[in-house]
């Protein structure tokens, strides 16, 4: 504990500079506003600013990309309550109360609570992810091949059940990505695979591109057939109308704590996230609530949870990515992708071998969420005007923003050109109902998972009964089978229940 | 476009889709193709890919039987206009990167600028040119100057050597 508190101190070491504080201001700035903008998600964000961060070093870089992340979770508040247009999908569920709320006159309060549960479930979680990362990143040290290919089928199974509404879909995305990992020189043999004899493709499928593609150009492609301007409730935002009086935070607080143990161990989870966060805190304080008619028409506890679990979600979800160097979703497979661009490998021995980028970014991420306490208690009026300036514009400087920062990422137009045939490729999965995120998931786990079951397997001879050696690797992929089997089973049993005559 | 068509029970757009998928298990066979056979005993490298494809086949089938009784996705949901400036929007962006070297960044994000406000986001002139400029200035501000990264310069290299 004291080793953690003394790195800490290290960390705010590197947070407090002023470049690395300027940067997280812009982090969190652009964050916020990507958060309160339909259109373009956290992932897409973190995607195509990715390219331009690579100038400011692994530390700024992460902390900034970081910033847009968690800012992001912020943001998608405004347009919810004010609009009843979620800026990204974890604000869904603010809307059902949140814009009843805005109705009534009380848009300042839905606001204010919304970014004080925000900042208690950031906050709390940072400190979770402060003791409980490095404890299980000492752990995992003594993985071995099996247990690492059993740690990253359930990833991929977990994210394949949660994300996407068929199991057949979401394990086709999948396989997509799995398959695209497998695209370059392979890791082993050194055999260059499904190349097709470019020498582009060598050195495998960036997935800089893919992720730009999929989850940023896309929607921009998409947003050219989207009709409708976004009309925004006015109203007014002073301080004392923003902030919530005793009463509020009174019946608020055990919704924010409930949603910040919520949203935290949700968050831990691959493939659940924010969105799943905040729709089960909406759920848990109908059922605890004494008046759960009031859901729906303006309780104040349906903002205050979903904003506070969707906040805790992100400082749970860099548990697995930084002490695994598992992602969990799709933003924070595009985060990976960050460390392996200034050569960090996230995993065990990460917190060991760049302790100063790691508690850097961590020591920001606590600075950040007081800075966007104040912003999003402060300058709401603000936010709100900077948004008019920029949607106009939104679409073009998403499309400049990819193209130049893809390009700058190595130098080379087939990068372009592969993140253009992403974004066409995303476009069309959108419409089909496949989801994108496990195909960037499947794209970075693809090479380990392959190298850890192949060098598992010739640790045994072939034997494959080497995936169920040790108790935790046969937990590992029994879970993944579960996350599969428990779902198809129980929509099995209810449809049997249901033609079953009384 | 082929929403309301069906090949027996099964909506249209969800046989191609299903059959796109089956035709990349299909590449993926060509293109493991070449790689050499493993030694006896070890697992080589056409192995785990080719256990993809083999489920991505079994899965596409099952994505087209599933899809029987559904209703036809509609793949372009919008009006002719929008349609044909969603396919503009991907003709410039290719166009800006087949000629990204060979006339420059900056000259092409101009150009790119110029028709995506015109064309796209219906914008009049006087607009659309002060914006262009605006844009691409901003550009060379921030990721030449202040992020210090090396875009092509193309054409204008003649102008600065």
């Amino acid at each position: 504990m004291i080793e953690n508190l003394q790195s800490l101190l290290l960390g705010f070491q590197t947070a407090l500079s002023v470049g690395n504080l300027f940067i997280c201001m812009v982090g969190i700035i652009v964050g916020t506003l990507v958060g309160a903008l339909p259109g373009i998600g956290p992932t897409g964000a973190v995607a195509i600013l990715l390219p331009a961060s690579y100038s400011l070093g692994p530390a700024g870089a992460l902390i900034l990309l970081a910033g847009i992340y968690y800012g992001t979770q912020y943001g998608g508040t405004i347009t919810s309550v004010l609009m009843r247009v979620p800026g990204e999908s974890a604000s869904v569920v603010t809307t059902f109360d949140g814009y009843e709320m805005a109705k009534q006159g009380r848009a300042g309060v839905a606001l204010g609570i919304a970014a004080i549960g925000s900042f208690i479930g950031g906050t709390l979680s940072i400190v979770g992810l402060m003791f409980l990362g490095p404890v299980l990143a000492d752990y995992a040290l003594a993985f071995g091949p099996a247990e690492y290919f059993g740690l990253m089928v359930l990833a991929l199974s977990l994210i394949t059940a949660f994300t996407g509404k068929s199991m057949v879909r979401g394990l086709i995305a999948t396989i997509f990505g799995l398959l695209l990992g497998t695209v370059g020189d392979d890791v082993i043999s050194g055999d260059p695979r499904l190349t097709f004899g470019s020498a582009g493709l060598l050195d495998g499928i960036q997935f800089l591109p893919v992720a730009v593609g999929l989850f940023g150009v896309s929607e921009m492609i998409e947003s050219v057939l989207q009709k409708g301007g976004m009309e925004i409730l006015r109203t007014e935002f002073g301080f004392r109308k923003v902030l919530p009086s005793v009463a509020d935070f009174v019946k608020s607080i055990g919704a924010i704590l409930r949603g910040t143990v919520l949203g935290f161990f949700t968050g831990i989870l691959p493939g659940a996230g924010a969105t799943i966060a905040s729709f089960l805190s909406y759920g848990v304080e109908q059922k605890v609530s004494r008046t759960p008619e009031r859901f729906g028409k303006g309780a104040i506890e349906g903002v205050a949870g979903p904003e506070t679990a969707n906040n805790a979600s992100t400082g749970g979800a860099f548990i697995p990515m930084l002490s695994l160097g598992i992602p969990g979703s799709g933003t924070t497979a595009v985060l990976l992708g960050a460390f392996l661009m200034f050569g960090l490998q996230p995993g065990p021995a990460l917190f060991r071998e760049a302790p100063d980028v790691v508690w850097g970014l961590i020591a920001s991420m606590y600075i950040g969420n007081v800075a966007l306490l104040v912003i999003n208690v402060g300058f709401i009026p603000l936010i709100v005007r900077l948004m008019d300036v920029i949607k106009p514009y939104m679409r073009l400087v998403v499309m400049i923003l990819a193209i130049v920062g893809v390009y700058s990422f190595r130098n080379t137009v087939l990068d372009v050109v592969v993140m253009l045939l992403f974004a066409v490729i995303g476009y069309f999965m959108k419409k089909y109902d496949f989801p994108q995120a496990p195909v960037v998931l499947g794209l970075i786990l693809g090479d380990r998972a392959e190298q850890s079951l192949r060098q598992a397997l010739s640790i045994s001879n072939n034997d494959p009964s080497i995936l169920f050696h040790t108790p935790l690797s046969a937990v590992l992929l029994i879970a993944a089978a579960a996350s599969f089997l428990l779902p198809l089973l129980s929509r099995a049993w209810k449809r049997k229940k249901e033609t079953t005559p009384a | 476009m082929f929403g309301d068509k069906k090949l027996g029970s099964i909506p249209l757009p969800q046989v191609l889709a299903g059959c796109a998928w089956l035709c990349l298990a299909v590449l993926v066979f060509v293109g493991l193709s070449p790689l050499p056979r493993a030694e006896a005993g070890a697992v080589g490298p056409r192995a785990f890919p080719s256990g993809l494809a083999v489920s991505l086949i079994v899965l596409s089938v099952l994505y087209i039987f599933q899809s029987r009784k559904q209703e036809g996705i509609k793949v372009f949901d919008g009006e002719g206009r929008d349609i044909f400036k969603m396919f503009l929007l991907i003709f410039l962006s290719l166009s800006a990167a087949f000629f990204w070297e060979e006339l420059g960044a900056f000259p092409v994000l101009l150009i790119f600028c110029v028709a995506e406000l015109r064309w796209i986001e219906d914008y009049a002139w006087k607009k659309v040119i002060g914006l262009s400029v605006l844009f691409t200035a901003g550009v060379w501000l921030v990721f030449t100057k202040a992020l210090g990264l090396n875009l092509p310069l193309g054409i204008l290299l003649r102008f600065f050597s």
